[in-house]
């Protein structure tokens, strides 16, 4: 129960971090694509590669916590049968 | 209207500027709850974008701050937390709003607009002054009916000539107040930009037929608007010595 409860906090830390990279990308485009002019672009679509790294980062933060807590799922699987 | 973005991503708090800045809104930036608290004191903002995740006081604190200091200040809450309860808790503490990260800034700046709409929605966002009308929400003029398509700034010096009635206002003023520079600053970007709002305002009225001027040169002290002076109902309107904004009679 205790260890679900820490699951869960830790998916919501996940889901907060991989937010604000999101958010800046979003901003970051729609705001290039107000401008529209090439400079403005040309910098959404730069500044906008370095917010998708950070998106990668978070995903795989989350990937490997899930790897984690699958592999203790088998773990407890086999001890009961 | 003036708006205080406090985020603590310089990124994203840039972003927001400028996207709000093209609506054509003051807009300041701070990272942190204590430069939030000393800035919304120092500029007393129409509204607020707030971030809930913020260094040195975080923006529960702020809010609790501005429920007790600053009643006036509109605010719109950024949080990248997904909980109903804080954001519950948020609107109980005065937040006007709740904007749940990711967003777009299209929404950011449509909630913004409907705030202040609410804002103000005792006062009415219309000024008018002769043939001249401005829709200060929906950032619209029409002279004699006829829609004007102005830039941000030429927008926003109309604006003030507008709030002024038809008292003149004087370059310096212009400047500090619609440019945000220094009274000593060497330049006539006042009088380039007050012909490019001549040559719309007239080329807008009459198909083409020569108008009466509607802006007039106060020889040695600066600009007024001509004719007959600004009416809104029983709105009074009144430029402030930090810049032009709306006043309940």
């Amino acid at each position: 129960m205790q260890r679900r409860a820490e699951m869960l906090k830790r998916i919501e830390k996940q889901l907060h971090d991989l937010c604000q990279p999101l958010t800046t990308l979003q901003c970051r485009l729609e705001l290039g694509a107000m401008c529209a002019d090439e400079a403005s672009l040309l910098e959404a679509v730069q500044g906008g590669l370095q917010e998708t790294e950070k998106l990668f980062a978070g995903i795989g933060a989350m990937r490997e916590s899930l790897q984690r807590e699958m592999s203790r799922m088998h773990e407890s699987e086999d001890v009961e049968e | 209207m003036k708006v205080l973005v406090v985020e603590d991503d310089r990124a994203l708090g840039m972003f927001l500027q400028k996207g709000l800045r093209a609506e054509g809104h003051h807009v300041e930036w701070v990272g942190d709850g204590d430069a939030a608290v000393e800035k919304a004191t120092e500029m007393q903002p129409d509204l607020m974008v707030l971030d809930l995740s913020l260094p040195n006081r975080d923006g529960v604190e702020v809010l609790a701050e501005l429920q007790g200091h600053f009643a006036e200040t509109a605010v719109l809450v950024l949080t990248g937390r997904s909980q109903v309860e804080e954001r519950v808790k948020c609107l109980n503490m005065g937040a006007d709003d709740c904007l749940l990260k990711p967003f777009s800034l299209h929404e950011l700046i449509a909630r913004c607009r409907a705030i202040l709409r609410r804002k103000s929605h005792h006062v009415s966002p219309i000024l008018k002054h002769g043939m001249l009308e401005m829709n200060r929400m929906d950032r619209k003029v029409l002279r004699g009916g006829v829609e004007v398509e102005l830039t941000t700034k030429e927008f926003a010096l109309l604006e003030f000539l507008m709030l002024r009635g038809g008292d003149c206002c004087s370059r310096t003023e212009l400047l500090m107040d619609v440019w945000k520079m220094s009274p000593d600053a060497e330049t006539n970007v006042v009088d380039v930009y007050i012909n490019y709002l001549r040559k719309k305002l007239s080329h807008a009225h009459l198909d083409g037929v020569t108008s009466e001027p509607i802006i007039e040169t106060v020889r040695g002290e600066g600009y007024r608007l001509t004719g007959s002076r600004a009416s809104s109902g029983a709105i009074k309107i009144a430029a402030r010595a930090s810049g032009p904004r709306m006043a309940a009679a």
